[in-house]
């Protein structure tokens, strides 16, 4: 089965869906979740059954698609996501209802639930076709069905004003960031008169090409992604989306979004790093860019009381951890060494796993102590111990504990850097990593230490469904073996 | 003909121009349409018919309506009395103008916008640009075009989604 | 881009445009008056000149005498600039419409463009400015709904005005419009395929999606012309006079030749997608190509073939007026967008489902 076969599948998928959901007309809408997740389980399956593209097919659709072991990584990373938060979303209706329900009074209280649980697959979808893109068009047509789809989640819960603020604020910096985008990919087609990568690539490579014209194509790219991934100073609309957005887009935001910024940006610097005439001043940018995120994302985060904006900064700050690693992509890669793509790649493969885990608890608690501040999780340690082990384990790894995955993640980009001999980056890292460890670890505190005050007092445990406790399991199991065995993690991204 | 590119280039700057600085949200709207008819009238200029009459139907015609539709039932009052801060103000300034110093600088060492653009080859050179364009999205690009329905789709049901009506 | 094209082109503008199209909307007028005069056996205006025949020379003094009123409350630059915006698109559309095959050599039409029904939409698009800035710089409650009315009605009807004429350039493989109407000429017109490749078991079963689209087509013509049935812009019994109840004289005659003008247009437009444009039927006097020589009196009566075609066409429009009731606001918006739309799109795969039977040419 070719590669792409599996967007044709998922967007199929997400059709069913919405077909199910105004023709079926289910009692319960959770099915369609369900339905969803089977689905998506199936193609993660089937992702291991790809085979390479034939020799003799000449299909034009090649020249914007690649089937390489890193795109099928990043799908394998995408469909996981979509599977997690459709299962979080399963928890979450409640609010969802409540904010979406229509109100007249014969209406389905679950009216305005199907589509929550189908757009995430077509968010699916547009991440799968861009982790394979190699080409300009393809980038930017799957960037933007991505984003449109998060547009539409995060505003989702449209009677409430925090949701409906997050949604606006997204919309309004994405369309400015999508203007950078188009703008720099315009100079690079104006340069060197191709929309293919390689094509770029070697244009770029033979010298013919102005590099006043190709260092700027590149920064307003660098502009256009740094909102993509939540790089400083482009990082501003991040605190109030995350916050505002219902917890399970919020979670696929932190991951999917910013995986889909790092593989465009991953195939982009490959270009222009390639060629001799721009690769230091690119390198430089990187890395400019990447010790501001460093400390500003870190330093940010350290006096924050909610929860889910912590986890906002924190994202902020892993951007920082990744664009270090591509600020330091090595030259010429020495037997043995990782290349900046692989290090990149698992530390967003391990990002998943924490972020999800951490947002999962945050979601049940929002749903049960309706409250997403630090104080709501004091004693939570108490009285469910079961989700404050989770959530201990997820800030652990989020601030790189060994035997974690996130320490394998954060080690490797030290390393990069240190052979790349990038000190001052190893410097700021270090830092922010330091900071990583109070913050996190604040949480862990309040969980395990503090005693709860007012209602979260006489809280009772939070109920925790079979499908939560299995996906807070698996996950917890893989960011383990992550942690104890990297090597297999990184056979797969190959 | 040079004398209308410059009309139309002009036209197109002075309705940019006209967005930013009016007050009055209709106003800018306007300028708005008289930019996109300055550009579709660049793009006619070089022979790209489709492209320009896109550009007014889509920009124009749709897009803008839908525009001043909604100014019009907000009853958006014009921006009139509200004050930008210094500091608003100096960093707009400086973000532009660092804009503008980056463009002419880069355009300063570009050479190839002097170049000719090399004519089209083969079958596309023969046919008009309505079924050249035509041909190109459903061989060439038809992973893109699909990529883009679904965009579409998605773009509808959420629409419907977040525009439903509500009781009062 | 010589003198002489700008000489020639300029003889077609004003040949066209002014001694041809602004006299018709005038005379559309009197037509109207008096076929609905007939339809409610009423005399209708017969007094000036031979069977009023000079009426609307009457009228236009009338309103040029008249004083011109600008209400204090109006927002003066868009109040003035609306019915400018209302007539402009409509006698920019005729641009494209070939009007006959060919007089002394010259095509008779005055921009052969290669998109010719996207550019009548793309220029009739813009003419919902005018209405909607004369209801809001009207500033007041009967034109603003008159104006928002007739937007939501515009931006509705284009959807499935557009998407009729695609299975049209799907058989025709242009978007010239000259080409399509030498096509007709020779292969039979698009309602009426008895002559040619139109005369075989394909071109029969084609003009059933092509009757569609016509329904289709002339029925969105009506909505965005603000016309009877879907006049309710400016509809009498609810909103005095719509977007222009505050406007007088020439203003307001502006906006009422405006909406003739589009009329003639959207006429002509038909007649030329649907109805073989200048040719004759079976074929008679079609030229051999769109380049080919055409004999002088051969050119004259493909004139007269188009534009009696069009006068047929508005009396058509003017029976219509007079004979069905006008819709109300949920049954209009109901009636396209779910019905014509969803029909426009069936039909677009009808006939490319038809296109790919094996039955030959």
């Amino acid at each position: 089965m070719p590669a792409y076969a599996l967007e044709i599948i998922v967007f199929s998928l997400g059709l069913v869906l919405l077909l199910v959901d105004a023709f079926a007309k289910l009692e319960d809408k959770r099915s369609l979740a369900w339905l969803g997740m089977l689905g998506l389980v199936v193609v993660f399956g089937l992702l291991f059954k790809v085979e390479p593209r034939a020799a003799d097919d000449a299909n034009v659709f090649w020249r914007f698609y690649s089937d390489s072991r890193m795109s099928l990584f990043f799908k394998g990373i995408a469909i996981l996501s979509t599977i997690l938060v459709l299962a979080m979303a399963i928890d979450y209706r409640g609010l969802i209802e409540k904010f979406t329900a229509p109100a007249e009074k014969k209406a389905h209280p679950q009216a305005g639930l199907g589509e929550f649980f189908a757009l995430p697959v077509f968010a699916c979808a547009g991440l799968m076709c861009m982790a394979s893109a190699t080409n300009l068009v393809s980038i930017f047509v799957s960037l933007e069905a991505v984003t449109i789809t998060f547009y539409v989640m995060v505003a989702y819960m449209r009677r409430n004003v925090g949701s409906l603020e997050a949604g606006v604020k997204y919309l309004i910096l994405g369309a400015l960031s999508t203007g950078f985008l188009v703008y720099g990919f315009a100079w690079l087609y104006g340069i060197t008169g191709s929309m293919d990568l390689a094509e770029i690539g070697a244009a770029l490579k033979s010298g013919d090409v102005s590099p006043t014209a190709a260092l700027f194509a590149f920064s307003l790219i660098l502009v256009a992604l740094g909102f993509k991934v939540g790089a400083v100073p482009f990082q501003m609309w991040i605190p109030d989306v995350y916050q505002g957005a219902p917890t399970p887009i919020t979670a696929f935001l932190s991951v999917g979004s910013k995986a889909a910024g790092f593989i465009v940006l991953l195939r982009l610097s490959a270009v222009f790093l390639g060629s001799e005439a721009v690769a230091g001043q690119v390198a430089m940018a990187f890395a400019v860019v990447a010790g501001l995120t460093l400390i500003v994302g870190n330093l940010t985060a350290i006096p924050q009381s909610n929860f889910k904006r912590l986890l906002a900064y924190s994202s902020i700050a892993h951007a920082g951890f990744l664009l270090t690693a591509l600020a330091a992509a090595p030259r010429k890669l020495e037997a043995g060494q990782l290349s900046s793509a692989t290090v990149v790649a698992f530390y967003l493969g391990a990002y998943l796993l924490m972020t999800l885990l951490a947002f999962l608890v945050v979601g049940l608690v929002r749903v049960h102590r309706d409250s997403e501040e630090i104080e709501a999780y004091r004693g939570l340690g108490k009285s469910s111990p079961f989700l404050a082990l989770a959530l201990l384990i997820a800030m652990a790894s989020l601030a790189g504990v060994p035997l974690t995955a996130g320490f394998f993640g954060k080690f490797f980009v030290f390393q990069l850097a240190i052979q790349g001999g990038h000190w001052w980056l190893v410097t700021l890292a270090a830092i922010g990593a330091g900071a990583g460890f109070y913050y996190y670890l604040k949480v862990v505190a309040a969980m395990y230490w503090d005693d709860p005050t007012g209602a979260a007092a006489k809280a009772a445990a939070i109920p925790v469904s079979a499908l939560t406790r299995a996906a807070v399991v698996t996950l917890i199991v893989l960011i383990v073996i992550a942690g104890f065995a990297p090597r297999m993690i990184l056979g797969l991204i190959g | 003909m040079t004398f209308l590119f410059y009309i139309f280039a002009a036209l197109a700057i002075v309705g940019g121009i006209g967005v930013v600085l009016n007050r009055n949200p209709v106003s800018s709207a306007f300028a708005m349409i008289v930019s996109f008819l300055g550009l579709a009238a660049l793009y006619i200029q070089l022979d790209a018919y489709l492209v320009g009459t896109l550009q007014i139907l889509v920009y124009a015609g749709a897009i803008m309506v839908l525009f001043l539709f909604i100014i019009m039932l907000l009853d958006i009052k014009s921006e009139e009395g509200r004050q930008f801060g210094v500091f608003s103000t100096a960093g707009a300034v400086v973000v532009a103008g660092g804009m503008l110093l980056i463009v002419a600088k880069v355009l300063k060492n570009f050479e190839a916008g002097e170049k000719a653009l090399t004519p089209l080859k083969g079958a596309a050179a023969e046919t008009t640009d309505v079924s050249a364009i035509g041909e190109l999205l459903f061989t060439t690009y038809w992973f893109p075009v699909q990529v883009i329905g679904m965009l579409l789709l998605v773009a509808t049901v959420g629409v419907v989604v977040l525009s439903k009506r509500e009781l009062r | 881009m010589d003198w002489a094209f700008l000489a020639i082109s300029t003889v077609k503008i004003i040949g066209l445009v002014f001694l041809t199209i602004l006299p018709m909307v005038a005379y559309s007028v009197w037509a109207e008056r008096r076929v609905s005069a007939a339809i409610q056996d009423r005399v209708g205006p017969n007094r000036v000149g031979w069977a009023g025949l000079l009426q609307p020379m009457a009228d236009g003094l009338k309103f040029i005498l008249k004083e011109d009123l600008t209400p204090g409350h109006v927002r003066k630059t868009y109040y003035w600039m609306a019915p400018a915006l209302t007539m402009i698109p409509s006698l920019l559309t005729c641009a494209v419409l070939p009007f006959g095959s060919r007089l002394f050599g010259e095509k008779m039409v005055i921009a052969d463009l290669d998109v010719g029904p996207l550019f009548v939409f793309a220029i009739a698009s813009l003419s919902v400015y005018g209405i909607v800035l004369a209801g809001w710089a009207s500033n007041s409650k009967y034109p603003f709904l008159g104006g928002v009315r007739s937007t939501s009605q515009m931006i509705s009807y284009e959807i499935s005005l557009g998407l009729s004429i695609v299975p049209l350039l799907m058989i025709f493989g242009t978007l010239n419009l000259g080409e399509i109407v030498q096509y007709q000429a020779q292969n039979g017109w698009t309602l009426l395929p008895l002559w040619g490749e139109g005369l075989s078991l394909k071109g029969m079963l084609l003009a059933i999606p092509m009757f569609i689209s016509f329904v289709i087509f002339t029925t969105s013509i009506f909505a965005e012309t603000n016309r009877l049935p879907f006049d309710l812009p400016e509809c009498e019994t609810e909103l005095v006079a719509g977007y222009h109840t505050e406007y007088s004289s020439m203003k307001f005659a502006l906006f009422f030749l405006g909406e003739y003008a589009a009329m003639i247009i959207g006429s002509g437009l038909a007649v030329t997608l649907f109805l073989g444009g200048w040719s004759l039927p079976f074929g008679w006097l079609a030229p051999e190509s769109t380049t080919a020589e055409v004999p002088f009196w051969h050119g004259l009566v493909h004139i007269g073939v188009f534009f009696a075609k069009v006068i047929a066409f508005i009396l058509f429009f003017i029976w219509i007026r007079w004979s069905l009731p006008r819709f109300r606001y949920d049954q209009l918006m109901r009636l396209g967008w779910v019905f014509f739309f969803e029909i426009a799109v069936i039909n677009v795969l009808l006939t490319a489902g038809i296109m790919m039977l094996p039955l030959g040419k």
